[in-house]
């Protein structure tokens, strides 16, 4: 059987698609370049009236840091040969204006105003119109879920659709902790400080495109959102899904697409020359100054769903196992514990002869990224 | 007194040799011979020596006739005089009394065995030794026509002036020509190589030569000549008999240093064999790769760029067409089957003007000929191919044919992985290459040659894709007298690919491309007189693109059928060349080329507002062009110009100049070339490409021509190179002009190359040190890539260095090594990051600002070929090759993939451990 599997395994790398084994970790060099540019990150919702744009700072790629807001700007939003909006300045880059009344005929355009006295403006940009999400549903095969979603533009305007999604799942650690350490005082836990439970959401990180371009009609059939690997944990308990839908422009559509070239689909033999890539925002004094990010305006469209393991087949209600185990404390050694150690629960009846405990990751579920709060929308 | 014995064969010779058997034997006459013998013919000599003795000669003249005697002798013997005569031919003599029988092969017996009489004692005769092997029967007779004194026309007494010598280089076991043989003299040096059909015209002074031929993978050899006037002369030469003395790059010694050309290199497929390979095969495309002044941007890909150009810019030619996708599962293998195959050529400089329509090389491929002798069959097992090549004569010694095919059982292979992103996958490939030969008459031969290959394959269950080359060529050679002879050339060479979907019915879909191209071309060798051979020829080629179609493929489809307009162009070119031997030691060539090129309708061309980029809303206009009418047409003059100074001490220095202008450039924005890469005439926005480049090179020969060395240097510029705007889209692109920009390169370089030709240990070492420059300005300021400003090439790699060493234990294990080492690639790299729509992006820095790591690799094989019985049904061969022995993990390329807010590099190795191949080749 060895050897069998050793031939294979000669077949395997006598073959071409060796290629799968030899993606590894690359040090990335050390760039002197000092890297100061501005990120535009802005949206008009059409659906509720409002405007978001976010401003930060691109740095270094070898520094830690976090990305610097950018602060004290002025921004506002033109309406073609009209008003002129201001957005007020929240925390952390953030500027927001709500109550807008969009003339969705107009086309609009995003100033901004450094404080240190630049000044940037952005192309002006249509409200797109949205099409209808139809759909958000799911297919199994013995691999794993595929969510996927169905959506179609009965206008005929919308040739172009971009899609996010945030998930988020409800898990539990392998291990209930029954007992806090206070002082080296095992104390019961009240529900409230439970860390056994917990509900994490992410949001999308790729980019996900559609295009009807080279359709008959405006249907998007299928679009796959995210794939749940067999034994996943987002599907021990339960999983939901919502998923947002925009019409897009052209322009705005190989914007994101060259974003996607450059930043996801890398790493097979054939790829793309990586590309500078700049969006709609350009420096109103200096034309040849790179400016990141996008400015678009458009309608939102929502779905949300669930799944349950109660809701797969049979073979895919399997969760991979955590590799956990117990450790007994004796009761003389526990006074003498931090608070940080994770107690289990007791041993020894009547009389409690010592405590359970585990690896903090075993105990306490928040440790894989998620919050004890169960969401204001969780069934 | 002379007279001819009137038998023939071996037979009668032993017939008489009974007879003679029982004549009572006389006492020898024993008189002695002096006199100096100069220049004479046998039948000189005989009578010479019958006036002056008493002997006499019985003999047949044609077996003597080759015989040229030199003899100075002081009281000699006659029998020591014929030992002298007769050392190393097949001549014997017997002396019976006084006369003197000769024979051939076989001496006469004229003594009965000792015991004749009395039979039952069975005491055995010694025996003669005849000498029965075959070794030693090729060696006389190589030796035996070496020494003949072939007689060209009609004999004469007036030795003024120049003949010239025509005949055919072949292959004494196969009848196949021998393509670019040198045959030449030295004294003084002149010489030619042979042409595609083994062909050569040499134009010499009159009188007494020895000359000279090597050819790569072939014994020299050499003829002795008395050129009287005009004449032919066939040669058969041996092959070095593999396995027993193959040697790495036998010969074309001194070609090096003496011929005209320069930048080429000549590989032959016994060459190839021996190196180490990639995956159990012998690949053409890698073995050109360890050439000075080839790179690629990485393994596994088949692109080449030669000498800083890009990998569209090589003329692939396989029996005279066109090949547009040399390469077999994604560039794993080159489409050549290396059975069938003779010789390769790449011409990096110094490009002769009969070739033309690309700008960087001319890679010339040539398949071999069937054997015309006898039927045989060669092939070979490796882990993914298996191939077979069969040959033979159709009309004996005329008109031969060979089929080679070669497929994989790589599909097989994928079904027994059971990786799960492979699980699914297929890939498969087979090629087919057909070869027929046919000898009208001494005058006229005609050589047809076909082609095709095609790839399959599928990643995952998704989309699959296929692609196909096709080429048909015919050739018939007219020599019209001894110094003009012509080829006519019709080729057509076809390439399409296609992928398609069909995961879910309603996205179902298939995109195809195709081109073909058609070429009719005439070439005229005239030999003007010994110092000028003139060459002229015209080729006219008529291309047609269906550039894409986009069309559902299925029922329930909802695609929306695309198609693009078809591209048709013709590019017609004229040319005159002169090779001039000024004197001996300098010789110059000069070409003149025109090429003109027009693009075609029908068609609709859009035009642009003046003053912006062209974008798809700057179109103003549309305008239609009917059939036939011309949209654009460009050409000019492609100049080409070499002069070699021979040296004392076997050097030389050699200059080139050349200009090629190209009409036809592959689109293809990936690192590396890809088997959906579209091709796209030159029209009324996409310019032609045009290059120039001046080469010097110094040659020298060392150690008689076993070791040699040089040094190239060169200098280029192109002009109208391709580049694309960030993120072209160039599949099923309606206006591409839209996203392609004109490029201008530079690339300059100097090669150092040191070469031992023969021996046990054989092989070469060369460095390179090369750039490469794109510059992309644009019409407007948005358009210029890195600020308009010469940024690296992706196949800049200013340090390459190559060796390759063969150790042979004996003649039947060799042992090769590989070494190769060159500066990583340029890459953008990122040198920023910022987020958006909370995900971490990176932000690249200016095109190729990056390098990635260097690159090196060994290679080890070790050859083990079958015993050396001469005579047994196959002949085999055993190789062991382990590709990668270090198992460096080489980067291929370095990328970024954002996972959130981590920005992760990962570096990609494509064959990242060794790589064992064990591979099993045949010929019967």
């Amino acid at each position: 059987m060895a050897t069998k599997r050793y031939i294979k395994f000669l077949w395997l790398v006598t073959l071409i698609l060796t290629i799968t084994n030899c993606v590894e970790p690359f040090q990335i060099p050390v760039s002197k370049e000092e890297v100061n540019i501005l990120v535009v990150d802005g949206f008009i919702n059409a659906s509720d009236n409002s405007a978001k744009v976010k401003l930060s700072r691109a740095i270094a790629l070898s520094k830690k840091d976090q990305f610097p807001a950018e602060l004290k700007a002025s921004v506002s939003i033109e309406e073609e040969n009209g008003n002129k909006y201001s957005l007020s300045e929240k925390t952390g880059g953030n500027y927001e204006l709500t109550g807008l009344s969009l003339n969705v005929a107009k086309k609009y355009r995003l100033f901004v105003s450094t404080q240190s006295g630049q000044q940037y403006q952005s192309d002006p940009i249509e409200i797109q119109q949205s099409p209808v999400l139809d759909t958000v549903a799911w297919s199994s095969d013995s691999d794993g879920v595929t969510v996927f979603a169905n959506a179609h533009d009965a206008t005929g305007k919308v040739d172009y659709y971009k899609w996010n999604y945030t998930e988020t799942w409800q898990y539990t650690s392998h291990y209930g902790s029954f007992y806090k350490l206070v002082k080296g005082v095992p104390t019961l836990r009240t529900p409230a400080e439970y860390i056994y439970t917990c509900w994490r959401t992410d949001p999308s990180t790729p980019i996900l495109l559609g295009s009807t371009v080279r359709f008959t009609q405006n249907v998007v059939n299928h679009f796959p959102l995210t794939f749940l690997p067999l034994g996943t944990i987002k599907l021990s308990i339960k999983y939901s899904v919502l998923v947002r839908l925009r019409g897009i422009g052209e322009n705005e559509y190989l914007y994101w697409k060259l974003l996607q070239k450059t930043t996801e689909n890398l790493g097979g033999l054939f790829d793309p020359l990586p590309a500078q890539v700049t969006g709609n925002i350009h420096n109103s004094s200096n034309p040849g100054e790179n400016v990141l990010g996008y400015f678009s305006g458009g309608y939102l469209q929502e779905r949300r769903i669930y799944i349950s393991p109660n809701d797969l087949p049979e073979n895919l209600r399997r969760v991979d196992p955590t590799f956990c185990v117990q450790d007994s404390i004796p009761i003389a050694r526990v006074s003498a514990l931090g608070n940080s150690v994770l107690l289990i629960g007791s041993y020894g009846v009547p009389a409690i002869l010592g405590y359970l405990s585990s690896t903090p990751t075993c105990v306490d579920c928040r440790l894989a990224g998620g919050t004890t709060t169960k969401p204001d929308f969780w069934p | 007194m002379t007279s001819i014995i009137k038998t023939t064969g071996k037979t009668s010779c032993l017939i008489l040799a009974c007879i003679l058997s029982y004549l009572p034997l006389w006492g020898q006459v024993e008189d002695k011979i002096s006199g100096d013998f100069t220049a004479l013919s046998f039948d000189q000599f005989v009578k010479q020596v019958e006036t002056a003795t008493a002997y006499r000669f019985f003999y047949r003249a044609d077996w003597t006739d080759s015989l040229s005697i030199e003899l100075h002798v002081r009281n000699e013997s006659l029998e020591k005089v014929l030992d002298q005569l007769f050392a190393g031919t097949f001549l014997h003599y017997k002396i019976l009394t006084n006369k003197i029988y000769i024979t051939i092969e076989r001496q006469l017996i004229t003594s009965l065995p000792d015991d004749f009489f009395n039979q039952g004692y069975n005491i055995g005769r010694e025996a003669v030794a005849f000498d029965y092997s075959e070794y030693q029967q090729k060696g006389k007779q190589k030796k035996y026509k070496e020494e003949k004194l072939y007689l060209i026309g009609s004999r004469s007494t007036n030795l003024t002036g120049t003949a010239t010598l025509t005949g055919n280089v072949t292959d004494g076991k196969s009848g196949e020509a021998i393509v670019g043989s040198s045959v030449f003299i030295e004294n003084p040096r002149m010489g030619v190589s042979t042409d595609p059909f083994g062909h050569y015209s040499l134009t010499l002074p009159k009188g007494r030569h020895e000359l000279k031929i090597q050819s790569v993978g072939m014994e020299s050899t050499q003829r002795q000549i008395m050129l009287y006037a005009d004449g032919k002369l066939d040669i058969e030469v041996e092959e070095n008999i593999i396995p027993l003395k193959e040697v790495l790059i036998e010969s074309e010694r001194d070609v090096r240093v003496s011929s005209n050309q320069m930048g080429i290199e000549k590989l032959d497929i016994k060459t190839m064999r021996q190196m180490p390979l990639t995956l159990g095969e012998t690949d053409v495309m890698k073995v050109v790769l360890t050439l000075p002044g080839v790179q690629s941007v990485g393994e596994g890909t088949v692109g080449l760029n030669v000498r800083g150009g890009a990998t569209n810019q090589n003329l692939i030619l396989l029996n005279d067409a066109v090949v547009y996708n040399p390469s077999h599962l994604f560039g794993f293998f080159s489409t050549f089957n290396p059975d069938a195959l003779k010789s390769v050529e790449l011409y990096k400089s110094g490009i002769s003007a009969d070739y033309g329509g690309r700008l960087s090389s001319v890679l010339d491929v040539n398949s071999r000929e069937g054997n015309l002798k006898k039927f045989s069959a060669s092939g070979g097992i490796s882990p993914v191919t298996g191939r077979l090549t069969l040959e033979g004569p159709i009309i004996k010694d005329r008109t031969s044919f060979l089929v080679g095919l070669r497929t994989t059982y790589s599909d097989w292979i994928l079904n027994q992985v059971t990786y799960k992103n492979l699980r699914n996958s297929q890939a498969s490939f087979y090629d087919v290459t057909f070869n027929i030969n046919h000898k009208i008459n001494d005058k006229n031969s005609l050589t047809l040659s076909g082609y095709l290959s095609k790839d399959e394959f599928r990643l995952g269950k998704d989309t699959t894709y296929s692609y196909s080359d096709r080429n048909a060529s015919i050739k018939w050679k007219h020599v019209f007298n001894h110094k003009l002879y012509g080829t006519m050339t019709g080729a057509y060479s076809q390439y399409n690919f296609s992928f398609h979907s069909d995961k879910n019915p309603v996205n179902a879909f298939i995109m195809d491309f195709s081109i073909r191209q058609l070429n009719v071309k005439a070439d005229f060798t005239y030999l003007l007189n010994s110092q000028h051979s003139l060459k002229t020829g015209a080729s006219v080629t008529r291309y047609q693109l269906a550039p894409g179609s986009f069309q559902p493929n299925s029922p329930q489809s909802l695609v929306k059928p695309d198609v693009l307009q078809s591209e048709q162009a013709i590019e017609s070119a004229i040319y005159l060349d002169d090779n001039f031997e000024v004197n001996s030691h300098l010789s110059l060539y000069a070409g003149l080329r025109y090429s003109f090129y027009q693009y075609l309708g029908p068609k609709d061309v859009s035009q642009y507002a003046s003053g912006v980029p062209r974008q798809q809303a700057t179109i103003q206009d549309t305008v239609h062009y009917g059939a036939g009418q011309s949209i654009a047409n460009y050409g000019g003059l492609e100049p080409r110009f070499s002069v070699r100074y021979l040296l004392p001490k076997n050097s030389s220095v050699k200059f080139s100049y050349n200009r090629m202008r190209q009409y036809i450039q592959m689109l293809s924005n990936t690192t590396a070339i890809t088997p959906v890469d579209i091709w796209k005439l030159s029209d009324t926005y996409i310019k032609p490409q045009y290059g120039d480049q001046i080469s010097l090179g110094f040659y020298k020969n060392l150690r008689g021509n076993t070791i040699e060395t040089s040094v190239e240097a060169y200098y280029k510029t192109m002009q109208n190179a391709v580049d694309y705007k960030n993120g072209a889209v160039l599949l099923m692109n309606h206006h591409l002009e839209t996203d392609v920009l004109n490029a201008n390169g530079q690339a300059y370089g100097i090669e150092f190359l040191i070469k031992k030709t023969t021996g046990k240990v054989n092989g070469w070492l060369s460095y390179t040190y090369s750039r490469s420059f794109l510059q992309t300005k644009g019409e407007f300021p948005s358009e210029a890539i890195n600020s308009g400003n010469y940024y690296p090439s992706s196949y800049d790699k200013p340090h390459a260095v190559n060796f390759i060493g063969n150790y042979k234990f004996n003649r039947r294990f060799n042992f090769s090594l590989n070494m190769v080492y060159s500066t990583g690639r340029p890459i953008t790299f990122p040198i920023g990051k910022y987020t958006i729509d909370g995900v971490s992006r990176v932000f690249y820095s200016e095109r190729n600002q990056f390098r990635i790591p260097d690159y090196f690799r060994i290679d080890a094989s070790i050859n083990i070929e079958g015993n050396h019985k001469i005579k047994k049904l196959a002949h085999s061969s055993w190789t062991f090759a382990v590709y990668n022995l270090l198992g460096r993990q080489n980067a291929y390329s370095v990328f970024f993939v954002s996972q959130k807010d981590i920005i992760n590099a990962y570096k990609l190795s494509v064959f990242g451990q060794p790589i064992p191949t064990i591979t099993y080749n045949f010929k019967f």
